[in-house]
């Protein structure tokens, strides 16, 4: 399932998935597959892209 | 001269070995999970090999390849299997590696040189060096095609959608 809400979150920063991937320390494939749904990324960078995006874990990783 | 050799061989694996270790920070922890399932499929494809030479060398078959050539042949097709998942998933180059390019020109134009001389020779090594080296030049340019046009797609999009 793919995560739009990290994607509109991101949008909305005006973060390219390059540049979210720089502040966040993983690579722009990583940040592709955790939007298209294919990767489900651990707590530790759940956090990371939270803390980058100003969002809650809630906000963007919990299940609707 | 043989012993050397060998020595040499074993100690260049374990300065390898070595170097290699403790470099968690270079890849990220989905790369790093790719790369764990690139080294088991290329594990599984050279035991596969051994099998199928353990069945080849006990039968009478009439092969020419010596059973050093066979292993040698198992070891390229291991890695070339090995680099060829993890460049296609995005995990055999480092984050912030700024050579991929590079290397996969040069791996191609290698592979594609040492493939056209090892040809006009029949030289099996040099076969198999060859399209070892251009597969993994081939698949690398390709995945950074790739990945250039959807990060630009990916901007474009993004682009788009702000204009309306």
């Amino acid at each position: 399932m793919s995560n739009d809400r990290m994607k509109a979150a991101r949008a909305e920063k005006g973060y390219s998935q390059q540049k979210l991937a720089d502040l966040v320390g993983v690579s722009r494939q990583t940040i592709n597959t955790i939007e298209r749904g294919d990767y489900n990324p651990t707590i530790k960078l759940c956090v990371a892209i939270c803390r980058a995006l100003d969002r809650t874990l809630d906000d963007l990783f919990w299940e609707e | 001269m043989d012993i050397i050799g060998i020595i040499v061989v074993i100690a260049a694996f374990i300065a390898v070995f070595i170097a290699s270790k403790d470099r968690s920070d270079d890849y990220d922890e989905r790369q790093v999970a790719v790369r764990g399932e690139g080294y088991k499929l290329a594990v599984f494809a050279m035991v596969g090999l051994m099998g199928v030479g353990g069945v080849i060398y006990d039968e009478p078959t009439g092969l020419s390849v010596s059973a050093g050539d066979y292993m040698f042949i198992t070891l390229v097709v291991g890695s070339v299997i090995f680099m060829v998942y993890n460049v296609w998933h995005g995990a055999y180059f480092r984050l912030h590696e700024k050579n991929a390019r590079i290397a996969g020109i040069l791996l191609a134009i290698a592979g594609t040189l040492n493939l056209v001389l090892a040809l006009q020779e029949v030289e099996l090594w040099g076969i198999a060096f060859g399209l070892c080296f251009l597969t993994a030049g081939i698949v690398i340019l390709v995945r950074l095609w790739l990945d250039a046009r959807e990060a630009a797609a990916e901007d474009a999009g993004e682009s788009g959608d702000d204009a309306e």
